[in-house]
């Protein structure tokens, strides 16, 4: 699909002007899985680590996937990370994975309606990919920033 | 009306809306923070830290890059990822642009969208067929209310945290 300059510059525009719902919409995700912000640390000080507690090695891999990777490859990484917890007898770490899986296919459709609004009625698969991966990189983006944050609060809070 | 002179009207009614917010920043709201600021950060290596936060302000393009910025500093192991968690700094500063620039942005963006609706084209352009009004000028350039928003966060997103970099280096270096 061939997109002008101006088509470009308005996409460009409409993604800079969604960052502010993504924050919000990663911040009361994350704020509604404690299972994530409340291990993370605990395992990196010398705590053992349990089913449920997720590393701060895992979040890196997930921002650096979220920083270069497609979101269908990034979906799918998340798949395939969800299948090996459930067979190796994690669920609960599982079930903070295939939350999170859930929250990128909900933050994926906005793609369609965002490029909706730049005028652009039938995009072609390519282009509505190419939305779906900037929209779904910076959510994960403010995903991992909210949740290495609230984890170093809350690992501060336990040792109080 | 054309879309260059509705841009120019336009940042003039942001000029005088943001600067009444300066003010109030300046005045009200950044001074507790600053003092904070002065005690945790004005000492060895760290007298840099507002300094880099004012500079990420003037480059990012939308707010939510400031917060992801103050997180990711506070979310550090190093002991400047400490000193930004004493006192609860980072979670203040949050805490602060969300009910100062988030609210102001939202505010404000409503009272100049409506107030952009109210201006009538000059009878000189109704004359040369060049009657639009200004906000179908701005939508001629794919302008909408959405980046008014990020435009108001932004730009008062800088002028808090510029308003607290001064009052830091003030108060780190006149003490009361």
């Amino acid at each position: 699909m061939s997109l002008t300059t101006h088509d470009r510059h308005l996409i460009e525009r409409a993604l800079l002007n969604l960052q502010q719902d993504l924050m919000e919409r990663a911040v009361k995700d994350i704020d509604a899985i404690p299972e994530l912000y409340n291990a993370v640390k605990l395992v990196e000080r010398g705590g053992k680590k349990r089913d449920g507690d997720v590393s701060r090695t895992q979040l890196t891999a997930l921002l650096n996937m979220a920083r270069s990777q497609p979101a269908d490859e990034i979906k799918s990484y998340i798949k395939k990370r969800v299948d090996r917890r459930q067979k190796v007898g994690k669920p609960r770490e599982a079930a903070f994975w295939d939350a999170l899986l859930q929250k990128l296919k909900s933050v994926s459709l906005l793609s369609s309606g965002l490029l909706a609004d730049c005028g652009i009625k039938n995009p072609d698969k390519e282009l509505l990919m190419e939305a779906e991966t900037k929209i779904v990189g910076s959510y994960l983006q403010h995903v991992v920033a909210h949740c290495r944050y609230r984890t170093q609060f809350t690992v501060e809070e336990v040792q109080a | 009306m054309k879309y260059q002179e509705a841009q120019g009207i336009l940042r003039n009614l942001i000029s005088e809306a943001t600067a009444q917010k300066s003010d109030v920043y300046y005045e009200y709201k950044v001074q507790g923070l600053a003092q904070d600021a002065a005690d945790i950060f004005h000492k060895d290596k760290n007298r840099t830290q507002m300094k880099n936060l004012v500079n990420v302000s003037l480059n990012v393009q939308a707010l939510a890059d400031v917060f992801s910025y103050i997180k990711s500093q506070a979310s550090k192991d190093t002991s400047t990822g400490a000193l930004w968690r004493e006192k609860d700094f980072a979670k203040n500063l949050i805490g602060a642009l969300e009910q100062n620039v988030a609210k102001d942005a939202e505010n404000l963006s409503k009272g100049i969208w409506d107030a952009l609706k109210k201006i009538k084209p000059k009878q000189s352009d109704l004359e040369k067929s060049e009657s639009k009004e200004i906000i179908n000028a701005l939508g001629d350039g794919g302008y909408n209310q959405a980046d008014l928003k990020r435009t108001l966060r932004l730009q008062l997103v800088r002028l808090f945290v510029q308003h607290l970099e001064a009052h830091y280096i003030y108060s780190a270096r006149v003490p009361s």
